[in-house]
């Protein structure tokens, strides 16, 4: 009986270690895009009010052309409430990329980066299966995907048109001076959710300013 | 380590944004309210959302009210407009675009006189990565009538995204047109 109470003891003392050592330390992701550099180091910033932590012993993947995915190691020292990471690239002519996304480093367990996020899976559309009309609901299905095919295809048209020549150079202009370049060219082939988020943000930009 | 040229202006941003995150202050009147959306009811990437701000002891369109947002990563400080909701409180509102994976943010007003008073900070992150990619029109010749059905359904709501988003993309070009012509 006292064995036992002695191996749960135990237990417990390991499991409490256990969780206080991963506590006290831990990995900050970042993504950042090289800017077609060709990147050798990777150093981290840990920034909060009361300073910045700069460490350059980042470790750094690729997780797609022109983009990596940097590990900053933290300590429990480093964050605090307010603390947020980012990460530049250093090639190895000293050139480096811009500062990477800026993330929450104030819980560094448990935090997932964006890349660790799974895929969401396609849902079953409710179509009208049962319906004794399915035929007919068949024809009416595809007429509406070609109605909204064009529809989709004109808008795309219509943005390329509007999205050229000076406009174009303004707003790479304009992305490149308040430094929200991300290494990939504004382009109307862009696709449409980057292009909604960085048009977003150079509006955000020029009409606070 | 050197900070040159464009960095330089991104690291100021980052520091002015994280005093400002730090700071803390209170103003009795200046209570603030909001309900932050779970991270499974965030539209399509990209599309138009709204963060509102319930003041409800006071009755003014007018303070200076900013919401300090990290989205997907990237920093920004955007204005609050302010509105009267139906029980006359005063509501602060700004429209922003839904990440692709994550947002935080915090509300912070300032009052005519004292400390700016900021909000707790909201996260809020998806549980799954949506799919940007455009719909593809492509559907299966072999399918039988149930399958087709399915199948045509699914891409004929992937297209009312891909409309949608579009539609978005031109709408802020023209506002963007507005301000710099």
């Amino acid at each position: 009986m006292n064995r036992l109470v002695y191996k749960i003891t135990l237990l417990v003392f390991v499991f409490f270690m256990t969780v206080g050592a991963y506590a006290s330390s831990g990995r900050v992701e970042v993504v950042v895009s090289s800017g077609g550099i060709k990147p050798i180091k990777a150093i981290g910033l840990l920034i909060s009010s009361g300073g910045v932590i700069s460490k350059g012993n980042a470790e750094f993947r690729k997780v797609k052309d022109g983009v990596f995915l940097v590990s900053i190691p933290v300590q429990k020292g480093d964050v605090g409430k307010d603390t947020v990471a980012t990460a530049l690239l250093l090639s190895e002519d000293g050139k480096a990329s811009s500062f990477g996304e800026v993330v929450d480093a104030s819980s560094v367990t448990g935090r997932m980066a964006r890349f660790a996020l799974p895929q969401c899976k396609t849902r079953k559309p409710k179509s009208a299966v049962e319906d004794e009309n399915i035929y007919s609901n068949l024809g009416n299905l595809e007429s509406l995907l070609e109605i909204r095919k064009v529809r989709r295809d004109f808008l795309k048209l219509q943005l390329k048109k509007a999205m050229s020549g000076s406009m174009l150079k303004k707003l790479r202009k304009i992305e490149e001076g308040f430094g929200l370049y991300t290494g990939r060219p504004l382009s109307p082939d862009l696709d449409p959710y980057e292009l909604s988020e960085r048009l977003f943000r150079i509006y955000s930009v020029i009409r606070t300013k | 380590m050197i900070i040159k040229g464009r960095n330089k202006i991104f690291f100021a941003a980052i520091i002015s944004v994280l005093v400002a995150f730090s700071s803390t202050g209170f103003c009795s009147n200046l209570v603030m309210k909001h309900r932050p959306i779970k991270g499974y009811q965030m539209p399509s990437p990209g599309t138009k959302m709204k963060l509102k701000v319930l003041f409800p002891k006071i009755r003014r369109i007018d303070l200076p009210v900013k919401a300090l947002i990290v989205m997907d990563g990237k920093a920004l400080f955007l204005p609050l407009s302010g509105t009267l909701d139906e029980r006359d409180r005063s509501v602060y509102w700004v429209e922003i675009r839904a990440p692709l994976a994550d947002l935080s943010y915090r509300f912070v007003v300032y009052p005519d006189d004292g400390e700016p008073v900021y909000s707790k900070k909201y996260v809020v992150r998806r549980p799954c990565l949506p799919d940007t990619r455009l719909a593809s029109t492509e559907i299966s010749e072999d399918a039988n009538v149930v399958e087709r059905s399915e199948e045509l359904t699914r891409v004929t709501q992937r297209l009312r995204a891909d409309i949608e988003i579009y539609s978005n993309v031109i709408d802020q070009l023209k506002e963007i047109k507005e301000v710099i012509q």
